[in-house]
């Protein structure tokens, strides 16, 4: 027997599913690279903060648009090696390195 | 307004989904405590609060802390004995929340945070026994939410949906009797 409450909820949804099931479906499925990822862009992170950077200071010194520096930075990036050499070439960051730093298992 | 349902085939999480928007505001919540650009601008804007209420100085730790509780109360909302009952997870808002028994404004954190307490909030309605609706979340480091814009924000959308909920009639006197019948 459904409530007055539930009853009000399903006559006033949005017509779509929810994505936050799945959502958190793919995060746990792609844990592995996504931690990588995750961490080369905390590498990142930690290299505009000691040098006071903005997404378009570290744009400009990548020779790249503020719009792929934010892609970087979202940590959902499969980084390419030509990718991690530009950064690691440009920035100094050791994306190995950081990328290597994960708890595996 | 409209809801959704979280999880399909179970009646007692939902979450407001404004049409304007990709998504309802829980799955936005947990996309954005995943986006690293997103947390960074966070903590670069609030860095103050984070230095002050949590010593906390680099802005990747922060985003680090953030990431990992997430998970964790990702895990809280989908896994049971949760998922089953949610009054174990949610919490009543504040002391006004605790004097009165329909459509409360509630709270969930990562209570078992090992570390600095958990930082993350998601706010809801709660409807009946068991029964809540998602209006939002957020990084919460300050003390009360009036102190900062984006939970004061957060603030204003438990309101606003508690009101639109009455308005709308979903609570009223059969069912504060029903609900104190249960007890």
């Amino acid at each position: 027997m459904k409530t007055k409450a539930i009853k009000f909820l399903e006559s006033h949804q949005s017509g779509e599913q929810s994505t936050f099931e799945a959502d958190a479906q793919w995060r746990k499925e792609n844990e592995s690279w996504l931690k990588r990822s995750r961490n080369v862009a905390l590498a990142i992170v930690d290299y505009m903060q000691d040098n006071a950077l903005s997404r378009n200071d570290v744009a400009q010194r990548l020779n790249v648009s503020p719009q792929y520096v934010s892609k970087i930075l979202s940590g959902k990036v499969n980084f390419s090696f030509k990718s991690i050499a530009e950064i690691e070439e440009k920035l100094g960051v050791d994306c190995f390195r950081a990328a290597a730093a994960v708890d595996v298992g | 307004m409209v809801f959704e349902r979280i999880l399909e085939g179970k009646d007692h999480l939902w979450a407001v989904r404004n049409m304007e928007k990709p998504k309802n505001e829980l799955a936005l919540l947990f996309d954005s405590w995943n986006d690293i650009g997103f947390l960074m601008d966070f903590f670069m804007e609030n860095l103050d609060d984070l230095k002050q209420f949590f010593h906390i100085q680099r802005i990747s730790d922060a985003i680090d802390d953030t990431m990992d509780d997430a998970e964790e109360l990702q895990r809280l909302i989908l896994d049971i004995p949760y998922t089953e009952n949610l009054d174990e997870l949610f919490t009543p808002l504040g002391s006004a929340d605790l004097t009165i028994r329909e459509l409360t404004r509630e709270k969930a954190r990562n209570w078992d945070r090992i570390g600095h307490a958990s930082w993350l909030r998601v706010y809801a309605i709660r409807l009946e026994k068991n029964v809540f609706v998602v209006t939002g979340g957020a990084i919460k480091l300050t003390r009360s939410m009036q102190e900062r814009p984006h939970t004061q924000e957060q603030l204003d959308k438990l309101n606003s949906c508690r009101q639109y909920l009455l308005d709308n009639g979903v609570f009223d006197a059969d069912s504060f009797i029903s609900l104190i019948e249960e007890d």
